[in-house]
């Protein structure tokens, strides 16, 4: 299950901060953040709202909760959702920034 | 004198290497070995499908050639706990027979259909032989789809072969019966047991089968056929053993007679006499089975009469030609014109001609009749023989070069032999003691003449031992030069009889990655999760589960009762290519249910004991495999507890 952030959610990130990720010697850092964007299952956004919280790839744990019927993962809202071939794509407003 | 020696020094070493490097029959690094030519790299696929009958298993088994690896066992006959077949309610009534629910056939010989002479990979037929039958297996999607039961009939041998537009598939009876059956002494076998023969019409669009008619004929043993193809479409050759009609000691008593025969039987005439209304109606019972795709169910329906053709009173149908020796294979070349027939008993193998027949039967070129039945003179049908070729030809497949190929089983070898000069060019040991043979085609116009394949009756130390019962050892050979060469050794599954072989790019493209959800029409289907349900209708309880990973929905089910009879339907909601699912049950007396995407199965539970029962996913589909599972709470019978299902905390 992958966690897409829009557009406008890298755009809201501190200027500069996309454009450093992607400078090649900092390749772990932004794989780090982009494998935090990943979790096993294939889950609908309904059958999200079942879960506290999920481990991503990153190994690091993000929060689920339900406010007023919507789910938000590690804050992130989720605003739509692609199911795919193999899986489901989530829509996210905002970059789902981990710990370390 | 130096500088000439210095020269001729020279042009021999120079000679020499070029002499040894033009040469590439040299063994070494120029050549290429067996083990290349059998080698598929890992992720690469075989050249060919080979369907090889399991034999007394009652299945089909799937292998690649040129590697001999095994890819499926498709159950047809026999129950098979693995994929549920025979054991779920979708396909218990795939068994159903007039002698009740048989858990088990013997599956000789498979045939794949045709479109004018060409393999074209749609359905391969297969033959029951002790309760008999003809199953056809659907090539889309590997399975068994329907199984017709054949009347008048017992020991269901020369099957299931089709004719070349695969208009027919045919049935033939190898033990003489009372035709209907009825209380009389075995002693009285001779006139009064009959053979019959059985022609199934397929339907062209989706292969529905029919029995369009039978033809009554003497109570000889009807052994294998096949049909005639080019300007011998039309015809069908069958062969005979046992014209003593001995039904005692036929090791001895069937082997008395010279010559048996070869039957031929003009199925257009057979339609055309059907037409005319030349046939009796026959009250017989037997089962039609068929397994609808779109509701993923199959049913019986109990058909009660047939059309029975006498030869005696439809001249020109059938004749006889004299082949000698309890012949076995019957088998026609690729042009149509050769019929070869393989005297077990004989160490040449008879070739007869198809146009000379039809020579011979203008000119009434008889010997006498049986039965009423024409028998045509040997010298007037007869092409030629491979003079002392073996010992106990059986079968004869062809390539596309002319080249004929005979199993012999007494001296355990392959023969090559020239179709036209009936000379042998090559023979082949084969390990041990061949039955039949294989090339993919070579039962039809257009042969692909690069392999063949052996398979052995007796495989002794040719493996690793694994106490007295050992596998059945097949050998795969190249045919593409002059001489055969032996390639690969690999076991077999069950016993193989025979096999048919086919390009995979005849039949991959075609085949079935999921069943969509919204074609699928089962009664009790279910296609979403909000949609699972737990219905009680008295003692009897249906609950409508559905899968996907890694959770069974509802996962915990309360107010079943000691007594109810549970029918679990599951929909495995997957729709993704090999994520199937399985499901069992403690205490359940069926196997599990092992269920493809898009597909519902059904098991039944009948709960004896009180308590909390678990149930779980079976096939392992994802990483929290071992977390897919339930529980189903049973109370006494007397409860009251009210039926409750749920999946996670409400």
């Amino acid at each position: 299950m992958v966690f897409a952030p829009t557009n406008d959610a890298f755009d809201a990130l501190p200027e500069g901060t996309v454009a450093n990720l992607l400078k090649p010697e900092n390749k772990d850092q932004l794989a780090y953040i982009l494998k935090h964007h990943v979790t096993p299952g294939n889950y609908s956004k309904d059958f999200l709202k079942k879960f506290k919280k999920l481990g991503q790839a990153s190994n690091e744990n993000i929060t689920v909760e339900v406010k007023d019927g919507e789910v938000y993962v590690g804050g992130a809202k989720i605003i739509a959702s692609v199911p795919a071939g193999n899986g489901i794509v989530h829509v996210v407003d905002k970059v789902i920034l981990p710990k370390n | 004198m130096k500088n000439k020696l210095f020269h001729f020094t020279t042009i021999s070493v120079v000679g020499l290497l070029l002499f040894a490097c033009g040469n590439p029959s040299q063994s070494g690094a120029l050549g290429s070995s067996a083990a290349e030519k059998v080698y598929v790299k890992p992720g690469d696929h075989d050249e060919f499908y080979a369907f090889i009958s399991g034999g007394f298993n009652g299945q089909l088994s799937v292998y690649g050639l040129p590697s001999g690896r095994l890819f499926k066992v498709i159950p047809v006959f026999s129950q098979d706990a693995e994929k549920a077949y025979g054991y779920n309610e979708e396909t218990k009534p795939l068994l159903n027979t007039s002698h009740g629910f048989i858990p088990w056939d013997d599956l000789h010989h498979p045939d794949i259909s045709q479109t004018n002479g060409v393999l074209d990979g749609r359905w391969v037929f297969v033959n029951g032989n002790n309760t008999p039958r003809i199953a056809k297996v659907d090539l889309s999607t590997f399975e068994t789809t329907e199984i017709i039961e054949i009347p008048n009939s017992a020991g269901n041998h020369s099957s299931s072969y089709v004719t070349e537009n695969t208009e027919y598939v045919v049935a033939g009876t190898r033990f003489g019966v009372p035709v209907p059956q009825r209380d009389i002494s075995i002693k009285e076998y001779k006139e009064n047991f009959k053979g019959v023969l059985s022609f199934i019409s397929v339907e062209p669009e989706k292969g529905n089968m029919d029995i369009e008619f039978q033809i009554m004929m003497p109570g000889f043993d009807y052994d294998k056929a096949h049909p005639g193809r080019g300007d011998s479409h039309g015809w069908f050759f069958f062969t005979t053993y046992n014209t003593e009609e001995a039904s005692t000691l036929l090791e001895v008593n069937a082997s008395q007679n010279d010559k048996d025969f070869i039957a031929a039987v003009n199925w257009k005439k057979a339609e055309e006499y059907i037409k005319a209304g030349n046939f009796k109606t026959m009250p017989v019972n037997y089962a039609h089975n068929v397994y609808d795709e779109e509701t993923q169910m199959a049913t019986t329906t109990w058909k009660k009469e047939i059309k029975m053709l006498d030869p005696a009173e439809c001249p020109g149908l059938v004749y006889f030609l004299p082949t000698p020796k309890s012949p076995h294979g019957c088998d026609v070349d690729p042009t149509g014109e050769y019929i070869v027939g393989s005297g077990k008993l004989s160490a040449d193998v008879t070739v007869h001609s198809f146009s000379k027949m039809l020579k011979a039967i203008e000119d009434q070129s008889f010997t006498g009749d049986a039965y009423g039945i024409p028998i045509i003179d040997f010298e007037a049908v007869n092409a030629g023989s491979v003079k002392q070729a073996g010992l106990g030809p059986l079968h004869t497949e062809f390539d596309s070069e002319g080249n004929a190929y005979t199993t012999f089983f007494i001296s355990s070898e392959v023969v090559k032999w020239k179709i036209g000069t009936w000379e042998v060019i090559d023979r082949k040991p084969t390990y041990y003691s061949v039955g039949h043979l294989m090339i993919p085609g070579g039962n039809s116009r257009e042969p692909f003449g690069k392999y063949v394949v052996a398979m052995n009756k007796i495989t002794k130390d040719r493996y690793l031992p694994t106490g007295p019962e050992v596998t059945q050892s097949a050998q795969l050979y190249d045919i593409t030069g002059e001489k055969m060469e032996l390639l690969l050794d690999f076991p077999t599954v069950g016993e193989p009889h025979y096999a048919a072989g086919i390009p995979a790019d005849l039949v991959k493209p075609r085949s079935k990655k999921i069943f969509k959800l919204e074609d699928n029409k089962h009664p009790f289907a279910t296609k979403n999760e909000s949609d699972t349900k737990v219905v009680r209708d008295g003692k009897t309880v249906h609950v409508y589960m559905t899968t996907i990973r890694s959770h069974f929905a509802p996962d915990n089910i309360e107010g079943i009762k000691v007594g109810d009879k549970v029918y679990f339907h599951i929909t495995n909601l997957e729709q993704d290519y090999d994520v199937p699912h399985g499901v069992s049950m403690i205490g359940a007396n069926t196997s599990e249910l092992l269920i493809m995407p898009g597909q519902t199965e059904t098991f039944v539970w009948e709960p004896k004991q009180v308590g909390v029962w678990p149930f779980y996913c079976t096939d392992f589909c994802s990483a929290l495999h071992q977390e897919m599972q339930g529980y189903v709470r049973v109370s006494p019978a007397s409860s009251n507890i009210q039926l409750s299902w749920s999946l996670g905390d409400e």
